[in-house]
């Protein structure tokens, strides 16, 4: 029932090598500048291509058990045999990568020692405290894997323990979480940023917590490894974003990069902790996408229809996860982006308007496509859906918004043009029209759209075959409970911004007194929108759910699109500096609708009557290639936004302190960044095809934990 | 199973090619590939290395038709709103700051103070908010900053090399300013 170990040694590769290469560090730090080539090659090139395949991998690696142990979870807390099953599919993915990851890791760090040994060595000098953690923590991820992977059987008993040890376990868990709001309080730990004491937080010790709290047998024991296993896995990514963030960012040394603070000041630089936070979210939808693609794969190829209708499914949990963490991702893109603005200027505007202008706009396309292919897919999985049909015609509407939408989103602010043309249009560089398409109250309101129609879709999904609503007020007090703490949450998390905009001085923001009144008019707005989910929690509660979910989604609709879209550009005039606060309004706002419109909706047809069983496996084969391009497509926009974030350093390896005086020192076009991309793409897909196969040919010889049937019809969505 | 990979296969080149095509278009449009500045010389040539590449100048200014940025103000010829091109503007504008300054401002000394204190005149219907250049992250040395002088004073104007090398009294303070920022960082 054990696997056979397949992790080879290659694992301790980084551990090993980062050692070995630590005492050298500070001694290199003093050279001047030295780059070697390997076989006449760009190493510029050879780095990028490196890093992008290895990150590729390492973002799989963390992103599934993310998942992973969420499904195994959600499998024992209903005692469901088929979701511990797919959670251990996914984990089968998972070991296959590891090993790759960590042979990749060592061949990266043995390229960057090579060929810039002067940057590595400075690097070295400065991190040494961190990387020898950096190595702890390789050991803990090894050894969580080995423990979550290999003991899935071994550990799988649902035999409850004595009351005394399930009352330890519950004990430990309290105190972990007193612990936690002991360090969210500022208890103890250095003195850090607000992001990243919650970042720490809520991924470290919240998870900790929980997971001894809901210890009570033996397969309790085995998710808080699982649990362990992805709090190694974020501390890793942390860790070394520190570095990337470092580089761009860097605290704690003087000009001549003389560390004059701590280390911890250079680890917890002004972007590590945005770059975290935007890498988890993105590593969270990237991994549910790869797994995605594995399900597309074999249901191309199934042979039964019991094959196709596992695959089906499984590709569906794992584009629901990819999609949950996609939604809140560009906020978390635009929180990065507001740091890099506020560390550097000129980086931020070489980002959004110089260097890499055009490179957003192919990131726009991206993203774009990447949320219509994830509706088409959510709409070709309704034909699997006896009574969908109900709700095809909303589809040409939702498609209408989002192809607008799209075209807003991509639109440049001004276009390259001649001389001529320039007077053919007036005498303007600007289109009279759509140059306000280019700016950012236009971005803002359709990118919120554009998540908006996405989660549009999804409710019409989730309700294809429930024939009619249930009465909430006849569901007991737990689904009362659920709305109102639902509301309260759209509430506070609503009114708390509304209450700071009322209290905000336009000094603060060093625009004249006679400005408040632009921030009124947003705090009034966000006051009306708290007055709608009042309004919504009361409907639902009086069993008027759906015109709740209406009213609430019409007004956000409103209010972040039409309203904020329009009064943007007024702000943009008048009181320019105000529009990032516009900008986090529309997010909470579109939170807040999430979180309320979600819970009214779970009761909503909670044990409706339907009109048929979901038929999984019934479904176009198109359906499966938009889940392959959702993962081709998130994996270039990985490529591409890690080009943006590493170019914005321009013609330094650390901004400020440390020149890049090679003879690569300088900003590579588009083209060759879609050649990179591409090239790392291609290796990074046919490598992880050949793993998938591998593991395929292991899992033929293996049971897998539990021999429950492939759900063919399956009445539960995620 | 094979032929499943094979079509999967196909479909990701599909998507790649789209991709390297987009990529393409866009470099095309935008002007062409770029390469490494290097070493420059102070001269017209060894300025317009610097303007179109390690300056970012291109980033907020376009030269006439060249360049699609419109941030700053266009250094060519370009429309109503500027029928001379920067060199030859420049003597304008020096005109009128030596007016609003008591101080005798040459077309050089203009061109020098925009540089290094962009903020001392800014251009009507443009905001101050031209970035430092000889500062992380652009931090150009005083050497380029003279070639970019240079390549601006040949947008209609009379490239003076000795001029720029032994500058008025009013662009030395500035040239010491930025020649002292210019030697930041490890190298």
């Amino acid at each position: 029932m054990i696997p056979t170990p397949r992790l080879g040694a290659l694992r301790w590769l980084p551990a090993v090598l980062a050692c070995m290469l630590l005492g050298a560090g500070a001694a290199w730090a003093l050279e001047p500048n030295e780059y070697r080539q390997l076989l006449g090659l760009d190493s510029r090139r050879l780095i990028w291509f490196l890093a992008q395949v290895k990150l590729f991998f390492a973002a799989f690696v963390l992103g599934v058990p993310l998942f992973a142990v969420t499904i195994e979870y959600i499998g024992w807390r209903t005692n469901d045999a088929k979701y511990d099953k797919l959670a251990y599919e996914f984990t089968s993915l998972l070991s296959v990568a590891y090993a790759t990851t960590a042979a990749l890791g060592g061949l990266f760090a043995f390229a960057l020692y090579g060929l810039y040994p002067t940057f590595m060595g400075y690097m070295t000098g400065i991190f040494r405290d961190v990387m020898f953690l950096y190595a702890l923590l390789f050991f803990a991820e090894t050894f969580t894997l080995y423990l979550y992977y290999y003991g899935w059987n071994w550990l799988g008993g649902r035999t409850p323990f004595s009351l005394a040890v399930q009352r330890l376990f519950k004990g430990l868990g309290i105190a972990v979480l007193a612990l936690t709001v002991l360090f969210l309080a500022g208890g103890f730990g250095p003195p850090m940023r607000g992001d990243t004491r919650w970042f720490m937080a809520l991924l470290y010790l919240l998870p900790v917590a929980a997971g001894l709290f809901i210890i009570r047998d033996a397969k309790g024991v085995h998710i808080f490894i699982g649990i362990l296993l992805n709090v190694a896995g974020t501390a890793i990514m942390q860790v070394a974003n520190s570095w990337a963030g470092f580089m761009m960012s860097p605290q704690g040394v003087d000009k001549e990069g003389v560390l004059t603070g701590t280390v911890w000041q250079a680890f917890e630089n002004v972007l590590a902790t945005p770059i975290a936070v935007h890498r988890m979210l993105g590593n969270m939808a990237f991994g549910g996408l790869i797994a995605g693609a594995y399900a597309a794969v074999k249901f191309i190829g199934a042979k039964t229809e019991d094959e196709k209708a596992h695959y089906d499914w499984m590709g569906y949990v794992a584009n629901f996860i990819a999609i949950s963490a996609l939604i809140p991702l560009p906020f978390a893109g635009y929180y990065l982006g507001r740091e890099v603005y506020s560390f550097s200027a000129v980086m931020g505007n070489n980002m959004m308007g110089g260097d890499f202008s055009w490179t957003f706009i192919i990131q726009a396309v991206l993203v774009g496509s990447l949320f219509i292919l994830s509706n088409y897919y959510l709409w070709t999985g309704m034909t699997r859906i006896p009574g969908a049909e109900r709700y095809y015609g909303y589809i040409k509407y939702i498609l209408g918004a989002l192809v607008v939408s799209f075209a807003i989103w991509l639109t440049p602010h001004n276009l390259p043009l001649t001389g001529t043309e320039v007077g053919q249009m007036g005498g303007s560089q600007y289109h009279p029209t759509l140059k306000f398409m280019g700016l950012m109250p236009a971005k803002n309101a359709v990118i919120n759209l554009i998540i908006l129609s996405t989660f549009f879709s999804f409710l019409l999904y989730r309700r294809g075959n429930k024939l009619d609503a249930v009465a909430i007020s006849a569901q007991g007090w737990l689904a009362r409970g659920v709305i109102l703490a639902a509301a309260a949450v759209s509430l506070y998390i609503v009114g708390q911004y509304a209450l700071s905009l009322f209290l905000l001085e336009p000094k603060a923001l060093d625009l004249p007194a006679d400005r408040a009144g632009y921030f009124r008019v947003l705090a009034w707005l966000l006051v009306a929108h708290c007055a709608a989910a009042v309004a919504a929690a009361a409907l639902a509660l009086a069993d008027r759910g759906k015109l709740a979910q209406n009213l609430f989604m019409a007004v956000t609709a409103f209010n972040v699109t039409l309203f904020l879209g329009v009064y943007g550009f007024v702000v943009m005039e008048k009181a320019s500096p105000f529009l990032r606060n516009i900008a986090v309004a529309q997010f909470l706002m579109i939170i807040a609708c999430l979180v309320l419109v979600t819970a009214i909706d779970v009761f909503l047809f909670r044990g409706a009557r339907e009109v048929g069983r979901l038929q999984w496996g019934r479904i176009p084969v198109r359906s499966q290639y938009a889940l392959l391009a959702l993962s081709f497509v998130i994996t270039m926009n990985m490529g591409l936004m890690g080009f943006i974030r590493s170019g914005l350093r321009g013609d330094w390896h650390i901004v400020g302190v440390m020149r890049d005086t090679s003879p690569w020192s300088f900003t590579p076009s588009n083209f060759t960044m879609t050649q990179m991309v591409s090239l790392s793409v291609l290796v990074f897909m046919v490598s992880i095809a050949f793993m998938f196969w591998l593991g395929g040919i292991m899992a033929k010889h293996k049971s897998p934990p539990a021999e429950a049937p492939a759900p063919r019809e399956e009445p539960t969505r995620a | 199973m094979r032929s499943a990979v094979g079509r999967v296969f196909v479909f990701l080149l599909l998507i790649l090619g789209t991709f390297l095509w987009i990529g393409q278009a866009v470099t095309a449009l935008t002007g062409g590939e770029k390469a490494a500045a290097g070493a420059v010389e102070v001269s017209p040539e060894g300025g317009e290395t610097i303007f179109w590449g390690k300056g970012r100048c291109f980033t907020c200014h376009s030269v006439g038709d060249r360049g699609s940025a419109v941030r700053g103000p266009n250094q060519g010829v370009f429309g109503e709103k500027f029928p001379l091109p920067i060199g030859a503007r420049a003597e304008e504008r020096a005109k009128e700051r030596s007016t609003k300054t008591g101080q005798n401002y040459v077309a050089l000394d203009y061109l020098v103070e925009s540089v290094a204190d962009p903020g001392a005149y800014v251009v009507e219907g443009y905001k101050n908010e031209m970035a430092i250049v000889y500062a992380p992250p652009i931090a150009l040395e005083l050497k380029e900053i003279k070639a970019v002088l240079a390549y601006l004073q040949s947008q209609g104007g009379e490239v003076d090399l000795e001029a720029i090398e032994k500058p008025s009294e009013v662009s030395q303070k500035y040239y010491a300013k930025m020649a002292a920022a210019g030697r930041r960082g490890r190298r």
